[in-house]
């Protein structure tokens, strides 16, 4: 029997938790393309450069495979490739970064033609630690751009956080057929 | 029967602008303003003398003794103060004379901060039977709370109109409690209203490239994630 596969992709700067993300769900240890970051802004050891993936057998010969976007923006050509024919993107922020909706903004840029018809979510991480911008403030530039997508404060580490944003994106793919 | 949806009513949020202390020329300026910004503003503004209010304008020699005389519990106050004269940060201000486009943007921009942020005084309305809804925009999070089953009711009226007893089928949410989030979003002036035959499926790119897709397979997609809650 072919085996049947979605794809949902998360996306998002560096540092705002993709790989963890998919580590939360993967049935498999994520497969990571890190590399010693030598960016001291970005305040860690290790940096993807490549793509992450992980998946997610759900048994019945159907499985996830969950795909993580370089974040750097010189690699930027490849976000679009891999969200292609996903059934769902997920973008994260961290709140921490120095202009969060800027972040957003690029990304937002970067999917413009795919974001109408996408099936789309927004986590925004350590929110706790900066509570600014507010998550209503990336809900009003989606506004402002004519598009409405869950947005939700999330903490990567916690699997739930991680499904809800899944579950969100579920729901538009659901509501869609 | 046709297969065009008939709008009801994109549920234009009511506002009530209490203006107090403004001369004859002023109240007639903005009475006009809002007559001709009408299209212009998302929500449908009305001018009252007394009883509860939204907004406040409040007409002042000084800006700065606007604090401790407003009175009632506006979400909002707007001062109109003559140009030139100190500015008070903690209230909007606009400087005499009133200029049309100052007002509009003035509540535009109290539109906006509203749209974002859970009604206080709005009431909710009743809705016709065969009213179906859609999200214009992702509710506040203070109307979220963080509740799981709102953020999933909000993320099924995000992409297509949708019934009450469907949006209680779908999202295996008690009906009751989907009347009340309903309710609730319609004080936010974010939720389309409508009443119409069923909408066609929109098409996506997701979709579009997954025919297979059914009831079935997100069921077993949820299953095999281990999303449980409902």
């Amino acid at each position: 029997m072919a085996m049947t596969q979605h794809k949902i992709v998360f996306s998002g700067p560096p540092g705002a938790g993709k790989t963890t993300a998919i580590a939360m769900l993967s049935d498999i240890p994520p497969v990571v393309t890190d590399v010693r970051n030598t960016d001291a802004g970005l305040g860690k050891e290790l940096t993807t450069v490549g793509l992450d993936f992980g998946q997610a057998d759900l048994g019945n010969g159907q499985c996830v495979r969950l795909f993580g976007t370089p974040g750097q923006l010189r690699f930027d050509f490849m976000w679009r490739i891999i969200a292609t024919d996903a059934l769902g993107l997920v973008i994260l922020i961290d709140n921490t970064r120095p202009d969060p909706l800027d972040d957003f903004a690029t990304y937002l840029d970067a999917y413009a033609d795919l974001l109408p018809t996408i099936n789309c979510a927004v986590g925004i991480g350590r929110t706790g630690e900066c509570p600014l911008p507010t998550v209503d403030q990336f809900s009003s530039l989606l506004a402002e751009r004519g598009l409405a997508f869950p947005v939700l404060p999330v903490d990567v580490r916690r699997r739930e956080d991680v499904l809800m944003l899944v579950d969100t994106v579920l729901i538009q793919a659901e509501m869609r057929t | 029967m046709s297969g065009e949806a008939t709008t009801v009513s994109h549920v234009k949020r009511k506002l009530r602008l209490h203006l107090r202390n403004l001369s004859d020329h002023d109240l007639a300026k903005v009475n006009a303003f809002l007559r001709i910004g009408r299209e212009r503003l998302q929500c449908d503004w009305s001018v009252v003398f007394d009883g509860e209010f939204d907004v406040l304008m409040l007409g002042l020699e000084e800006p700065g003794a606007v604090l401790g005389m407003t009175g009632g519990s506006p979400l909002a106050t707007l001062c109109v103060a003559d140009a030139g004269t100190g500015r008070n940060d903690a209230v909007e201000s606009l400087a005499r004379p009133l200029q049309y486009e100052a007002l509009l943007d003035a509540l535009s921009a109290l539109e906006n901060r509203f749209a974002a942020a859970p009604a206080l005084h709005a009431v909710p309305r009743a809705f016709p039977p065969d009213a179906r809804f859609r999200l214009l925009r992702w509710p506040s999070a203070d109307l979220l709370q963080g509740d799981r089953d709102r953020q999933r009711l909000a993320s099924f009226l995000l992409t297509r109109l949708v019934g009450l007893d469907e949006l209680a089928r779908l999202s295996h949410v008690d009906k009751p409690q989907c009347a009340e989030f309903l309710a609730l979003l319609s004080t936010t002036g974010t939720l389309d209203v409508v009443a119409a035959v069923p909408e066609a499926p929109l098409a996506s790119t997701a979709q579009a490239n997954h025919p297979e897709l059914d009831a079935n397979h997100f069921a077993s997609i949820r299953h095999g994630l281990g999303l449980t809650w409902r």
